[in-house]
């Protein structure tokens, strides 16, 4: 059996519009893609694709070797595909955290000691299990988005999409989020699939897949897209501030070996130019 | 709880203030008991000199525009013209006079009055709905505007326009009052900086003082301007660099100087 996420020539019209062109695009176990573009580019609704949100109006979305056309599939699709939404208020459902957490899971039908376990393990793989009685109008926005991670988790989501899971979070909220899904991506082979608007985000994925007009525009690491000559002149300006340091620096004659992709990295580079 | 204690504050016409703070710093509290939302328990308000009652927070409401979080959310007419319209409207504006203030608004957000005016503001792109938002904010005549994290949530592009715009109507001579959590757009912006901390006030002053106190600043856990961080992780591995910059431009400045001069490789 197939396992992994494949677009094959997937097109999608709203009305008279055509929001997707032709994705065809293959997303393996353990990757972390991040998917950019512009407002309106179509990044949101080809992950909602992902799991069945959306059903594509030409070509096929499989989910290891599932086709989400397939009504009885569905389910099983959705419980692969875990999805975390922009806003922590529309997220969650129940009055405290370890009854959201449990939704899903009876929903399904699990038996209670099933229940009660896969919700335990959820909340300790995100770092909320502390908080499991917490009503949830008193957990941070940080807090609500793990939460709704947990939620996917229990489910025994290997998938996870995040469509600008961390835009409406603070600083502290956003990096409270962001380390938990990377530890789970490199430990748990959870595979994620971000949409975001913010490039430093972006840069820690190990893929970047650019959405323009409905089309991919580009798809890489981000070690390539951000030395790619032919895309920078097009992408200079959504460059990490960091990677656009490096290449002014640079140009003031220092040799970096650009692109640099973070703080850490510039800094190292610098102790060794000369 | 109290959510503000013992704020003195004095704005200035034409200032651009930065507002710094951890989250629950009492940040957006401020910014709601400036524009008189939230009446104040204890203490004066003045306005202009004249002392401004709960009863009267109407008079100040006219007079200091709020752009909220995510903006975007509170647009509800079917078109962009009668959304803007709706607070000059209610101010019992009418006809010509409206429809002029309408387009003055949408130009000076960016937005054509002719492309934009009949158009659903629910299809519009994340940046051109906030553009939407403050032009109905503008629309009020506004001596001071405050915004609430502007730009959180839009893509680049729509930033940087945003931002650009908010530097021209400080140079045309309105009053900004911008909350952010990041220091690399306020640096660029402001002329003073506010930093909140449990409800009070605890720096206050022009931005390259307030930067002065960078150890401070990361004490609240706030974090340092990108160029600073930067310069400040070189200077562990050798003192001789100055991370004292906070500006891009001096920060490039310093970071050549010290690899020209050997000092960033000596220890290796």
């Amino acid at each position: 059996m197939l396992v992994m996420i494949v677009f094959d020539k997937v097109s999608f019209t709203y009305g008279e519009n055509l929001i997707l062109k032709e994705i065809s695009l293959k997303i393996s176990p353990g990757e972390l893609v991040a998917i950019v573009g512009p407002n309106g580019s179509g990044k949101s609704t080809l992950v909602k694709h992902i799991n069945g949100l959306l059903l594509p109006t030409d070509g096929e979305v499989t989910i290891d070797g599932l086709n989400t056309k397939t009504k009885e599939h569905l389910w099983e699709i959705r419980s692969r595909v875990g999805i975390v939404f922009q806003n922590p208020e529309n997220n969650l459902v129940a009055s405290t955290v370890e009854e959201d957490v449990a939704f899903g899971p009876e929903n399904l039908g699990y038996p209670p000691e099933k229940i009660v376990a896969s919700v335990k393990k959820a909340l300790q793989a995100v770092g909320m299990e502390q908080f499991s009685k917490r009503p949830i109008q008193m957990l941070s926005g940080g807090q609500k988005q793990k939460v709704a991670l947990a939620g996917a988790l229990a489910l025994g989501s290997k998938y996870l999409i995040l469509d600008e899971a961390t835009s409406m979070l603070d600083p502290q909220g956003q990096q409270e989020l962001l380390s938990v899904i990377l530890k789970l991506n490199k430990e748990k082979l959870l595979s994620v699939i971000m949409v975001t608007h913010n490039i430093e985000e972006a840069a820690l994925a190990s893929r970047i897949i650019g959405i323009s007009e409905g089309r991919i525009a580009f798809d890489g690491t981000p070690r390539e897209i951000f030395s790619n000559s032919d895309l920078l002149e097009e992408i200079e300006s959504e460059l990490p501030e960091v990677t656009k340091l490096g290449y002014r620096l640079e140009s003031r004659g220092l040799n970096l070996k650009n692109p640099v992709l973070s703080e850490d990295e510039l800094v190292k580079r610098l102790c060794c130019s000369i | 709880m109290k959510a503000l204690k013992d704020i003195n504050l004095k704005i200035y016409r034409s200032e651009f203030i930065g507002v710094m703070g951890a989250t629950g710093s009492g940040k957006s509290t401020l910014m709601q008991v400036l524009n008189g939302i939230l009446p104040i328990q204890e203490g004066k308000i003045y306005f202009e000199n004249q002392e401004i009652k709960n009863k009267d927070l109407k008079k100040l409401r006219r007079k200091i525009g709020l752009l909220f979080q995510f903006s975007e959310h509170q647009l509800f007419a079917e078109t962009v013209e009668k959304d803007v319209a709706f607070g000059p409207q209610n101010q019992g504006i009418a006809g010509a006079e409206l429809c002029k203030l309408v387009q003055e608004s949408l130009e000076a957000v960016g937005l054509s009055y002719l492309k934009y005016k009949d158009r659903s503001p629910f299809s519009l792109s994340g940046g051109e709905q906030r553009r939407v938002a403050l032009a109905g904010v503008l629309a009020l005549n506004p001596q001071i505007l405050i915004l609430d994290e502007p730009t959180v949530g839009l893509d680049s592009q729509g930033k940087k326009e945003l931002l650009s715009l908010l530097k021209e109507m400080h140079q045309k001579g309105i009053t900004v009052i911008m909350v952010s959590h990041k220091i690399d757009e306020l640096i660029k912006l402001a002329t003073r900086l506010l930093v909140l901390k449990e409800g009070k006030i605890v720096l206050d002053g022009p931005v390259a003082e307030v930067m002065k106190q960078k150890e401070s600043l990361h004490k609240m856990g706030l974090e340092l301007p990108l160029g600073q961080k930067i310069l400040k992780m070189l200077k562990e591995k050798n003192e001789n660099v100055r991370d004292d910059f906070y500006l891009m431009q001096d920060v490039e400045k310093e970071i050549v100087r010290c690899a020209r001069s050997g000092i960033l490789c000596s220890k290796d």
